[in-house]
């Protein structure tokens, strides 16, 4: 198991973690919400802990990798 | 003193004002944008002040309950949340109100920063076009700070106005500012119970939950039709209902904030605002059961007002178009977003003109917001405009610089833009950026025996970035 993050209700757009994420797993749909790439996600919580509204939460996922 | 009535004025006595103390670089205002200013004044070597109206630094991001320090993190900026953080006072973009003045407190210390507290500006001392002091009221009476650099961070262009420069307000056709806030915090919150509610993951801003009251007849629902924002304070218990949150959403319409009449109107206006918010939020909100009104802002959410009028008018379709700049010092990605000058709601469009030079209505990457253009014209998302992807806009020097002042900058709030342009730099650390940016710019220009107009804009830049500034550097090449 590892641990990604992804986009819940309540994105306000501010597009702070499309910025900040290292991998720019982060596109953002104009007029709807951003969104996070799972396949280039690296589960390193930079765009949680800049989301103003809190609106980033941490999912486990089962790795790829046996 | 002594005065005489003539002509309906009170005169004054030709009176002398003793000189208090004489800087290289005075910094009028103490919000983040004039803390960003002295500390990097400071941090050049130059003996340097920063005047405070009020008891404490940091303006609306500690007295305003503003306690949401958004846009990019660099430079000072970084500095002061990390300071923020060892004290538990920081997290996802929230700030302790109380920590951050101690923090600011610190920071003034720690790089030799003088400050005075409670000592508001009344005038200024001109000769020809160049600013030579500032007069500033004591409990002994007027008292003049003479100094080498001024730096105008009174978020009302105070300085500027009384050396007698240009200055403008609020929207174009007659001088009315963006709506004001009086934040205020509730105590007593089950931030989990609400985090988790259906209301938080299915109508975040309440855009729904208003809409229905307003059917219902609620009165709240004549002051805003959504949830501005709603930070969650950190460093409290939680899990427990016992956590507390400043919440933006009582608003002033009509606003006039340079004068004093209808500011103390916003005050007791968004006292009984914020009684009938927290009781409509008690009733009406998951977590929120026990909730209570902890405090009332000491210091009113101005948005907007007297901004100076400078060599580079900052503008809408700067952020529309994502607009690079030769000059930049300092970048933000915060959209336009006018608070309802006259009706609920908050305009996050403009009126502007398309690649092809027709017109439209741009809206914000995240929608128009709660007032919707007319529909006379297309709407077009202002991420359209912008195909490289590179959403941020620069803001650049001339904007700091005010037309016919020498020895002065602006930073903050102020600076010369129209309100559509300032609707978007107007964020804590976009503030407290243009303030480093300034403070640099002021000592540099010491060093090298110019005016603040006349210095070169690549050295700027180049110490900017060499003290952590985040002016696009990473992004892009700024040729420097």
């Amino acid at each position: 198991m590892r641990s990604i993050y992804r986009v819940r209700g309540g994105c306000t757009l501010c597009a702070m973690c499309y910025y900040v994420c290292p991998t720019k797993a982060i596109s953002l749909k104009p007029n709807v919400t951003a969104v996070i790439d799972a396949e280039k996600c690296i589960g390193c919580g930079q765009c949680a802990d800049n989301c103003q509204a809190e609106a980033i939460v941490r999912v486990e996922r089962k790795t790829d990798i046996h | 003193m002594r005065y005489s009535m003539e002509n309906g004025h009170i005169r004054a006595d030709t009176r002398s004002i003793p000189v208090m103390d004489e800087y290289d670089v005075v910094v009028c205002g103490g919000g983040v944008a004039g803390v960003g200013a002295g500390l990097a004044a400071a941090r050049a070597g130059l003996r340097t002040i920063i005047l405070e109206t009020y008891g404490a630094l940091g303006g609306l991001a500690t007295l305003g309950l503003v306690n949401i320090p958004l846009d990019f993190v660099s430079g000072l900026g970084r500095e002061m949340i990390d300071e923020l953080e060892k004290l538990d006072g920081h997290w996802h973009r929230n700030s302790d109100p109380e920590k951050h003045k101690l923090v600011l407190d610190r920071m003034m210390k720690k790089y030799g920063c003088d400050v005075l507290l409670v000592t508001p500006l009344i005038d200024t001392f001109v000769e020809g076009d160049t600013v030579r002091g500032v007069v500033v009221q004591t409990k002994t009476g007027p008292q003049v700070i003479l100094g080498k650099r001024f730096i105008d961070a009174s978020g009302d262009s105070d300085l500027v106005y009384f050396a007698g420069g240009a200055v403008e307000c609020g929207r174009e056709s007659d001088g009315i500012s963006m709506a004001c806030s009086l934040e205020f915090m509730l105590g007593g919150v089950d931030w989990e119970a609400y985090i988790n509610s259906d209301l938080k993951q299915n109508d975040p801003q309440w855009i729904r939950l208003l809409a229905k009251c307003k059917e219902d007849g609620d009165p709240v629902t004549q002051i805003e039709n959504h949830l501005n924002w709603m930070t969650h304070l950190p460093g409290r218990p939680q899990h427990c209902g016992k956590d507390e949150v400043s919440i933006c959403i009582a608003h002033s319409r009509m606003c006039r904030p340079t004068d004093n009449r209808d500011l103390t109107r916003m005050y007791i206006e968004g006292r009984e605002q914020a009684d009938l918010f927290s009781r409509f939020i008690k009733k009406n909100i998951p977590g929120f059961e026990h909730s209570y009104l902890s405090q009332t802002a000491a210091l009113l959410g101005v948005r907007e007002s007297r901004r100076i009028v400078g060599e580079y008018r900052f503008t809408g379709e700067d952020i529309a178009y994502a607009r690079k700049k030769p000059d930049v010092i300092t970048i933000s990605q915060h959209g336009f977003d006018v608070h309802g000058i006259e009706t609920v709601g908050n305009q996050k469009w403009f009126r502007g003109r398309l690649p092809d030079g027709s017109e439209a209505y741009i809206t914000n990457r995240g929608g128009y917001g709660s007032l919707a253009p007319p529909t006379d014209l297309p709407t077009v998302n202002m991420t359209e405009l912008i195909p490289d992807g590179l959403y941020f806009y620069d803001i650049p020097y001339r904007s700091l610089i005010p037309t016919q002042l020498d020895g002065v900058l602006a930073a903050g709030r102020n600076i010369s833009s129209n309100i559509f342009g300032q609707s978007g730099s107007r964020l804590i650390l976009c503030c407290m950026s243009m303030g480093e940016a300034a403070g640099t710019a002021a000592a540099l220009s010491l060093e090298h025996g110019v005016q603040p107009r006349a210095l070169d804009v690549p050295t700027l830049q180049r110490t900017l970035i060499r003290q952590g500034l985040n002016i696009g550097q990473d992004y892009r090449d700024i040729g420097v």
